[in-house]
């Protein structure tokens, strides 16, 4: 297996003229549960669909175990998992067939697996997909992505539309089946708890960037929202090194910053010859600073 | 995987998902009436209204995303993309996907062609003087008869419900084949939709053209009905010809669409 299943290189896409992605780089490492995270319309859930080989990008390399997604066959696919940002089975199919589907074209489909997973979540195997409620065809989804038990998987909102119990349950279940086959994880949310509580590592995009792509723990230790006040020369004007929002008033400045050893707030505020204060971020304020425009 | 197994296990989960695609026969069945009648007009035969539902049945079976915008994303309930992020090959599920919208499509003008095979002679009336020639010089073995009440329009053709039945057939395996290339070759635009309206549009209307054909002119679809008559072996070579090309070119197309 690739030591980086997941690598999105310098990757751009637009629609219609419209950019959507710009320069993206994203590269997860085997075994590791990416938390994707961004604004509605930031390119989340295009950059999932680029790695689902459902589109392709313009400008870069997407590639899943080190093959280009759109021109994988059915063999590779065997190793893919995608449960999509939307209910995309055909509301005629009923659940009885969606799982012969996968038995039919997976060599490795695990029924054990998807048949408790079914009888867990109370999904009658003879109702339509139509007739389940959002949150169970949300984790009906989420079984036929598993139940391959794929070495990649890509889960677009996979919490969407499910009850407290329900979202943590399957976010169990993830990490269950990254603790079984080593499973590397790409999952967008917008529920920060969630990415709290399983990622290694989470990306924020904001309006097709890439903002931040770091370990949680790292990240929190490192961005930090400084306030500058009581300017004996007055306000300074010009960049702040490492910083993500910078917001200036009458008589003071507060920076959304990276703090490292080249920007620390006590060698700004001296050079600006005012004084801070710095406050610790939790990741809620920490992606609302970086994906405000 | 075998390819073989997956060609079933796509063909078998297509038919399952769409379940709409079997109202069509029954569509389709309206001829049957007036094979049912004594004498009856060979233009009231030859007239199909429903072609329209070939179109249609070709879209939600080949490209249901057709139906959505072009944005790229989400396509709701109806794309392939639930089905394209599955352990597939792109051309396996074209095939199964084009499999399927021909026996759909094909159900039920076969299902007529063995009806007629009850009864397969058939006394017609065609009243205008050069189609009835246009038809003695066309169709093997038809002659001028004097029916009912002395009438001198009638005109018997051999098998004549068999060859209206097939003629029928192959007009519908011949549109099946210009939906298919044509979903496809429309998909990448962003007003796809519209234009396959407009194909909708156009095929619904085109029957009743040939009630606006010139006086003393042969309406065109009795003439294509007459020319099948006279060449069905190259009609059907040119058609099942046209069906594997278009079909290699559409599972070489579809591997290359984006959802």
């Amino acid at each position: 297996m690739s030591d980086t299943p997941i690598l999105i290189q310098n990757v751009s896409r637009s629609f219609y003229g419209v950019p959507v992605i710009k320069d993206l780089n994203v590269s997860i490492k085997a075994g590791s549960i990416y938390g994707f995270l961004g604004r509605n319309g930031s390119g989340k859930t295009t950059t999932i669909r680029m790695l689902a080989g459902l589109i392709k990008p313009d400008q870069g390399t997407v590639r899943i175990s080190g093959n280009d997604p759109f021109l994988i066959g059915a063999e590779e696919r065997q190793r893919l998992g995608y449960m999509s940002e939307k209910a995309v089975i055909s509301p005629f199919a009923k659940v009885r067939t969606v799982l012969n589907l996968g038995r039919g074209l997976y060599p490795n489909w695990n029924s054990a697996l998807a048949d408790s997973l079914v009888a867990k979540y109370s999904i009658s195997p003879k109702r339509r997909l139509t007739t389940l409620s959002q949150g169970s065809q949300r984790i009906f989804s989420f079984i036929l992505a598993i139940a391959p038990r794929p070495n990649v998987l890509l889960l677009d909102e996979p919490a969407a539309n499910l009850d407290v119990v329900a979202r943590r349950e399957i976010l169990d279940d993830i990490l269950e089946l990254i603790r079984d086959c080593g499973c590397t994880v790409l999952f967008s949310t917008h529920i920060l708890s969630d990415v709290e509580r399983v990622a290694d590592e989470i990306g924020i995009l904001a309006n097709g960037t890439l903002r931040v792509s770091e370990q949680l723990d790292s990240l929190k230790d490192s961005i930090r929202q400084v306030r500058f006040y009581g300017f004996k020369n007055g306000i300074p004007t010009g960049e702040i090194p490492g910083s993500y929002r910078t917001v200036r008033s009458k008589d003071e400045i507060i920076v959304t910053m990276r703090i490292n050893a080249e920007a620390t707030a006590d060698a700004i505020a001296a050079r600006w010859l005012c004084e801070q204060e710095t406050r610790a971020l939790n990741l809620e304020d920490i992606f609302v600073e970086l994906s405000r425009n | 995987m075998n390819s073989t197994k997956q060609f079933w296990t796509l063909l078998k989960f297509q038919s399952a998902v769409a379940p709409f695609a079997w109202v069509l026969p029954f569509a389709f069945c309206t001829p049957l009436m007036f094979m049912s009648q004594a004498e009856p007009s060979l233009n009231l035969l030859l007239l199909t209204q429903n072609l329209f539902l070939v179109l249609l049945l070709g879209a939600l079976v080949l490209v249901p995303e057709i139906f959505t915008t072009a944005s790229g994303n989400q396509t709701g309930g109806l794309g392939a993309e639930f089905i394209l992020t599955r352990a597939v090959d792109r051309y396996m599920l074209a095939r199964a996907k084009a499999v399927f919208f021909y026996i759909a499509a094909l159900v039920a003008p076969l299902a007529i062609v063995i009806y007629s095979l009850r009864r397969p002679d058939l006394h017609v009336s065609i009243y205008p003087k050069l189609v009835q020639l246009d038809c003695l010089s066309h169709v093997p073995g038809s002659a001028l008869i004097t029916g009912n009440g002395g009438r001198s329009d009638i005109v018997s053709i051999p098998s004549g419900n068999v060859l209206i039945a097939t003629w029928r057939t192959w007009e519908i395996l011949a549109l099946a084949i210009i939906v298919q290339v044509f979903v496809y070759v429309i998909h990448p635009f962003k007003h796809r939709r519209y234009f396959f309206w407009a194909l909708i549009l156009i095929v619904s209307f085109a029957p009743m053209l040939s009630t606006y054909s010139k006086r003393g002119s042969i309406p065109w679809d009795e003439h294509a009905f007459f020319c099948y008559a006279a060449n069905q072996s190259y009609f059907w070579i040119l058609a099942v010809g046209a069906l594997f090309v278009s079909q290699i070119w559409c599972e070489r197309r579809f591997g290359r669409l984006e959802q």
